[in-house]
């Protein structure tokens, strides 16, 4: 496993010390900020409290449900997403480049108020779910509902990320495989998807960390109930409610397992620079 | 005037607490900020406008939050000049943080518990007994915060005192398909038409009956009594300010508006 393979480095190399230490110091104050308020947690984390939090029930159903609910929301990126990013990057006409436009409205959307456009579709006096339920099926306040309302914050990070990388796949080496014999099936696994892999690998880590960070959506559309659809965001919160110190430990707890899957993730992915 | 004598007396002992080091007290004015429990935004704002009259030269500005919530972000170090909190607890929790002086705390109102049922009351819930009802989907608070400690201590109240044993509580909390962390979340789900009934409290169903909900009091034999209480902080920046608008609020002027949106006035101390 070697997720931070050595690439050589690539910064064009100046006369002098300064310039080559110039770029580092550029990039310290914003790897600074955007690192102090993990360190912050983990400053102020009271070992009891991690302690007391990593023997509770609640916390084991809360990262079983948050790890469960968000490995389907990345399967559903990937599975639905490849295709819709495929066509958003080699359609041209004006109704995808429209469909381009709206399939980010999701991501300026405040969550909870996806949670209660979730909720007015697919709630039981919803106009899709109101007809569900007479065929006894309810999503609302299920797993599924955290599903869905972590797929609708998340999965268009995978899409942007993937449209962009897809996009930027030369079209003249497509058309060099469809010349040679190849079908559209083998041009996207043989060549544009080899090519744009890195993208694809990038905006799934995007979107599973999206995902697991969800909490506005999911309030509103799934409820909060230990074990059903209780995420750790949510019990991270609720914890705020009880004890700042247990909603620290949970903060904590939740970037430590968080890193991890990324780490993992790169590193089966590999650091293909 | 007297409002602005009497506030002074309150506000010596501030004054007398950061060790003389700070300026010399000045007549009420400038702004004073007001850490409230989000269940006394309305009453708040629409107060503002009626204290802005009697005092012009004070501005009001409100942060409504969870009372926990805010009495943490007080202990984090934010500024504020009067907490308002919706239980005893927290304020005792901010009296032992060293926020407030046990001596300036206030009695503020007092709320219920009631049943809130949606538009059209589809599960046809007439009596606290019904919430016990097998395949009911209710929105009750997690007993972690304030509502539905109230909610839970009704519960088994009742069971006892109608001889319906432990298990109605527990019939009642397995209906609940989401346990909310705060009452606006209850609501949430109940205005939706998303659950058959919700508990929260008396303040929250009326501002809400406009929205077509219904609502069921509650006997009050079995319920906790429900205390909002109020104080200025002693970190305040604005202590004369501070200490004024509590009188205001807790006296002939700010308590009618309380009333005007369903607070019930304090018990007799």
């Amino acid at each position: 496993m070697k997720p931070f393979r050595r690439p050589p480095d690539l910064t064009p190399r100046g006369k002098n010390l300064w310039s080559r230490v110039g770029l580092t110091l550029l990039a310290a104050p914003l790897i600074i900020f955007l690192l102090l308020p993990e360190a912050g947690l983990l400053a102020r984390l009271d070992v009891d409290a991690l302690a007391e939090a990593l023997a509770d029930d609640t916390l084991h159903k809360a990262v079983f449900l948050s790890l469960g609910t968000t490995f389907a929301t990345l399967l559903a990126a990937v599975v639905a997403g490849t295709p819709l990013s495929y066509a958003l990057a080699r359609r041209r006409s004006r109704a995808w480049r429209w469909v381009d436009l709206l399939v980010d409205l999701p991501t300026v959307l405040p969550p909870a108020v996806a949670g209660l456009g979730l909720l007015f579709v697919f709630g039981r006096r919803g106009f899709l779910g109101g007809a569900l339920s007479v065929w006894g099926i309810e999503v609302a306040f299920t797993p599924v509902a955290v599903v869905m309302a972590q797929s609708f914050v998340a999965v268009p990070y995978f899409l942007r990320t993937a449209t962009i990388g897809l996009a930027s796949v030369d079209p003249e080496l497509e058309l060099a495989a469809a010349l040679d014999g190849a079908s559209g099936r083998q041009i996207f696994w043989h060549v544009s998807l080899p090519l744009s892999w890195r993208a694809f690998a990038g905006g799934a880590a995007l979107c599973w960390a999206r995902a697991m960070g969800e909490f506005g959506a999911t309030i509103i559309f799934a409820g909060n109930f230990p074990g059903r659809t209780q995420t750790m965001p949510l019990a991270v919160y609720l914890g705020l409610e009880r004890d700042l110190n247990i909603a620290t430990a949970l903060g904590v707890l939740l970037l430590l397992l968080s890193f991890l899957v990324l780490f993992l993730l790169r590193s089966a992915l590999g650091d293909r620079k | 005037m007297v409002t602005h004598k009497l506030s002074s007396l309150i506000a010596l002992p501030i004054w007398l607490g950061v060790a003389g080091c700070g300026p010399v007290p000045t007549p009420a004015d400038g702004s004073v900020m007001i850490f409230a429990a989000a269940s006394l935004r309305a009453p708040f704002e629409a107060g503002e406008a009626i204290y802005h009259e009697a005092h012009p030269s004070l501005e009001l500005e409100f942060q409504f939050a969870g009372s926990q919530q805010l009495r943490t972000q007080l202990e984090e170090g934010a500024r504020a000049d009067v907490f308002a909190s919706a239980d005893e607890q927290e304020m005792q929790a901010a009296v032992d943080a060293g926020l407030v002086d046990p001596n300036q705390v206030r009695r503020l109102a007092s709320n219920q518990l009631v049943v809130v049922l949606p538009e059209g009351n589809p599960a046809g819930i007439a009596a606290i007994a019904d919430l016990a009802r097998p395949g009911l989907k209710l929105a009750l608070a997690d007993p972690s915060v304030p509502v539905g400690h109230y909610t839970e201590a009704f519960l088994l109240a009742f069971a006892e005192g109608n001889g319906l044993g432990p298990e109605f509580s527990e019939r009642v909390w397995s209906n609940a398909v989401s346990l909310e962390q705060n009452v606006a979340g209850v609501g949430t789900k109940v205005v939706a038409g998303e659950v058959d009934a919700g508990v929260v409290y008396r303040t929250d169903a009326i501002s809400g009956v406009a929205a077509g909900l219904a609502y069921v009091e509650l006997a009050q034999e079995w319920a906790l009594p429900i205390l909002y209480v109020i104080s200025p902080l002693l970190q305040a920046a604005n202590p004369s300010g501070a200490a004024e608008f509590v009188h205001w609020i807790t006296s002939d002027g700010g308590q009618p508006v309380l009333a005007e949106f369903g607070f019930l006035p304090v018990p007799e101390e």
